[in-house]
């Protein structure tokens, strides 16, 4: 690793996969004790603690990017060298806050989801508690890693990592509908994940219009595929010391951003490729339920973000309204798709996935828009939507599971303000917040987007700052006038359905337990973050969402 | 044209055949044997390719990397139709062992253990399987149908091929134009197979051919040896992964929902709205 790489982001990269392996080994030994899972589930929740309180110390860093690569083999007789490239922006910083914020949730949630489940004879390993902490382990390494690798083939290799972890963790309670779900999940996702591949083969070609790759040093000819060497943060040198700055054809640039956007916008769970999205997030245990919709959906994010930076400063300003015009235009069609569905009758935890197509529709539709003030918006959504929806899906997991212990399933499930009325009362102000109901955290992300809207209706001047997508004004009209009916509609869908969860009659006999620690400790460690983000943004974290912002419009901070 | 490059066109000429049994044919086994064929020549010609670039770029190459890019379709050609025949079967750790036939004692007990997916497919329980696929029922789709969404797909693929201008100094070669067509072909032929077919096997199959068009274009059009080696690395990723979860995932839908008619899943499923 290189010298100036901070010795804890190795930590941050190898801790979950550290704590798989021991999952691992003491999968061997669960028989002598049933004390060995529960150690390995509070060592998860420390493990995961810890990198948090990392991550939000990183925060406050300011030395930015790091960079290392790593040569786990190295052949130099034959000039065959195998790198890999990491490197960390300010971007990087805030999407691996963003994992480390839900998984730590969700990992201490999942103390009180497995506490009464015991596996039947012929449940497979990872049905069992021990299987689930290693594959929420493993889910997790591949999250942090993402962000984190430089190499775009590598991302693409990370992205599929997080497909092994994810599907049988949402067959894990091994029901019909679950084995459904995780298989329509890997056939849509698989066919989506390959096409992304595609994109990049096409990036791969755009490189070697103007580099001869194989004049190139062999030690970095691995790092041609790295994101930062480019967008030309950096230089690779010749054998002769003459500095390289790779020119991209812009054909296959074009290309390769149209197959990453399908190709990852298939993980990201947008439309018309969402089809998997309300299944596997319906039928995944409740704490899978907010990694998959807080996390997993940002990460392919994450690597749409890095190609549409890509492909804005490669096509310039004739190609970046066509760019942002397509990313306006994937946001506004989720979020009209997911209006219909969140306003019928259908069981919650299918309501709630389908916000999630909402609300990555408002965050593409605030990229699309463009300027600083709208992407400001959307990077902040990011953060706030995955709070939110983890605090959504592990209360309502905290309901159902008591619940369902005294016989009542999904449909039936109602007057929790009387049974249930701490975890009531948060899932309702949950729900407000999730529809962008003030003071919270999505009212203030809803709200900058809307404003970076209204902001484009302002004239620009003689010429737009290249990075400013200088779309037509009844483009943006006609666009913040959707926007603004699909929310509303979706408002009044979610408070229908979440007056009917909480306020609806009941028998007078059926007074449930709230749960432990385990199982209010993690609302109420969201409620509050989600409370706090309404009123205040940390100025350590307005600077980190600031320079996100400004690495989305061109590049570099 | 030399002699090489016009060997690899007539290979590609066979796997565009075998795109066309695996659309138009209704039978899955021949749906599965088409796609072994598919891996035999995807292993010829990009062993062909690989070894053509080599000579040509004049890059020093281990014969380790040249094995890595032919081992995983001779692998495929080699071990599908097992993993799908296992995969069609009941899993083996279930109680009712009616549909599952040991040859032997050995057999049964490694079944019955925990490392039951590394054990042999009996020849019992392949005929089993093909059995099961041959009863599976078909939509009756008239044969020219099929043909015609082959030769539309192969259309859209040179329509999208030369929309891509030529990405290497000097241009694509003709033997190279023909490839990357293929692969395209394959990609796109998968795509539709896997969103129009009527059973959970051909699905599958239909995610692997676009797997195997990928891996064409890969060698293809990515510098040999890099960063060729990492797309290739990546797809083994892809290949594995997917084969892994073939093993766990289409036995758990199976055993759950007594078919695999996606159709007849439909039809019973709870996933609505």
């Amino acid at each position: 690793m290189d010298k100036n790489w901070p010795l804890f982001l190795t930590i941050m990269g190898i801790t979950p996969l550290f704590m798989s392996i021991i999952g691992v080994i003491a999968a061997f030994f669960q028989h002598r004790s049933q004390w060995i899972e529960r150690i390995l589930g509070w060592l998860t929740v420390s493990a995961s603690a810890a990198l948090l309180g990392i991550s939000i110390w990183m925060v406050t860093w300011t030395d930015y990017p790091f960079r290392a690569s790593w040569h786990p083999f190295a052949a130099p007789s034959v000039d065959f060298y195998f790198t890999i490239d990491f490197y960390v922006d300010q971007l990087s910083v805030f999407f691996i806050l963003l994992v480390n914020i839900v998984a730590f949730a969700a990992s201490w949630n999942s103390l009180d989801y497995l506490n009464d489940i015991e596996p039947t004879q012929s449940a497979k390993w990872w049905q069992k508690p021990i299987g689930f902490h290693i594959l929420v382990n493993l889910f997790h390494f591949t999250m942090l890693l993402v962000p984190m690798l430089d190499n775009l083939v590598g991302v693409w290799i990370a992205i599929e990592l997080t497909t092994v972890g994810s599907a049988f963790l949402v067959a894990h309670q091994s029901k019909r509908s679950s084995w459904e779900a995780t298989w329509k999940y890997l056939i849509i996702t698989s066919t989506g994940i390959i096409l992304a591949l595609l994109g990049t083969v096409f990036l791969a070609n755009a490189l070697s219009v103007n580099i001869e790759i194989s004049k190139v040093r062999p030690e970095v000819q691995d790092s041609v595929m790295s994101w930062s060497f480019l967008v030309g943060n950096t230089t690779l040198t010749y054998r002769n010391g003459m500095p390289v700055h790779p020119e991209l054809n812009k054909a296959f640039v074009w290309f390769a951003f149209l197959f990453a956007l399908v190709g990852y916008g298939t993980k990201a769970g947008l439309a018309p490729m969402h089809t998997w999205l309300p299944d596997a997030h319906g039928e995944a245990p409740s704490p899978i339920s907010a990694l998959l919709s807080g996390v997993l959906l940002k990460s392919a994010l994450y690597v749409i973000l890095r190609f549409y930076i890509l492909a804005n400063l490669v096509l310039e300003e004739e190609g970046h309204i066509l760019t942002s015009g397509i990313l306006l235009g994937m946001g506004l069609f989720s979020l009209i798709v997911a209006t219909p569905f969140i306003l019928k009758e259908n069981p919650f935890k299918r309501v709630l996935a389908y916000h999630s197509l909402e609300h990555m529709g408002i965050i593409v539709f605030g990229l699309g828009l463009g300027g600083s003030i709208a992407i400001f918006g959307a990077v902040l959504h990011m953060l706030n939507h995955a709070i939110t929806k983890s605090l959504m899906f592990l209360s309502f997991g905290n309901v159902m599971k008591r619940y369902e212990k005294r016989g009542i399933l999904q449909p039936h499930i109602t007057g929790i303000f009387r049974s249930m009325p701490i975890t009531g009362t948060i899932l309702a102000l949950g729900g407000l917040a999730l529809v962008g109901t003030p003071p919270f955290n999505i009212f203030v992300s809803e709200l900058i987007i809307l404003w970076g809207g209204l902001k484009r209706l302002m004239p620009l001047g003689e010429k737009a700052p290249q990075y400013i997508p200088d779309f037509p004004s009844q483009v943006i009209v006609i666009a913040i006038v959707l926007f603004l009916s699909s929310t509303t509609l979706i408002f009044y869908g979610l408070v229908n359905h979440l007056r009917k969860l909480t306020l609806g009659k009941m028998s007078d006999d059926l007074k449930l337990k709230e749960g432990g620690g385990t199982a209010l400790g993690p609302l109420f460690f969201l409620f509050v973050l989600m409370l706090i983000l309404g009123i205040y943004i940390w100025s350590p974290l307005a600077n980190l969402v600031d320079a996100s912002t400004q690495i989305i419009m061109g590049g570099t901070p | 044209m030399n002699i090489i490059d016009s060997g690899i066109v007539l290979i590609e000429l066979g796997m565009l055949y075998t795109v066309y049994r695996i659309l138009t044919d209704q039978n899955i086994k021949n749906v599965i044997t088409a796609y072994r064929w598919q891996s035999g020549l995807l292993a010829v010609t990009t062993a062909l390719t690989a070894g053509k670039q080599v000579r040509e770029l004049g890059v020093t190459l281990t014969f380790f990397l040249i094995v890595m890019i032919v081992l995983l379709p001779i692998a495929l050609m080699a071990f599908i139709m097992p993993i799908l025949a296992r995969a069609t079967i009941y899993s083996p750790r279930e109680e009712d062992g009616s549909e599952i036939l040991h040859t032997n004692l050995l057999m049964h007990n490694l079944r019955k253990s925990k490392w039951y997916l590394f054990s042999i497919v009996t020849p019992i329980e392949k005929l089993t399987a093909k059995r099961i696929w041959l009863q599976h029922k078909h939509k009756k789709r008239p044969p020219f149908v099929n043909v015609w969404f082959v030769v539309f797909l192969a259309i859209s693929a040179g329509i999208v091929f030369r929309g891509i201008p030529s990405g290497t100094q000097g241009g694509f070669t003709l033997g190279e134009q023909f490839g990357l067509f293929v692969s395209l072909v394959l990609h796109l032929t998968g795509l539709y197979s896997t969103v129009v077919k009527s059973n959970i096997i051909s699905q599958a199959i239909g995610v692997l051919t676009m797997d195997q068009g990928l891996y064409l274009a890969v060698v293809k059009i990515v510098a040999i040896p890099v960063p060729a080696t990492f797309f290739v690395l990546s797809l083994y990723a892809y290949t594995i992964v997917t084969i892994t979860l073939l093993l766990i995932i289409i036995p758990g839908l199976r055993h759950e929902t007594k078919s695999i008619a996606l159709e007849e899943i439909e039809q019973t499923s709870t996933l609505k709205g």
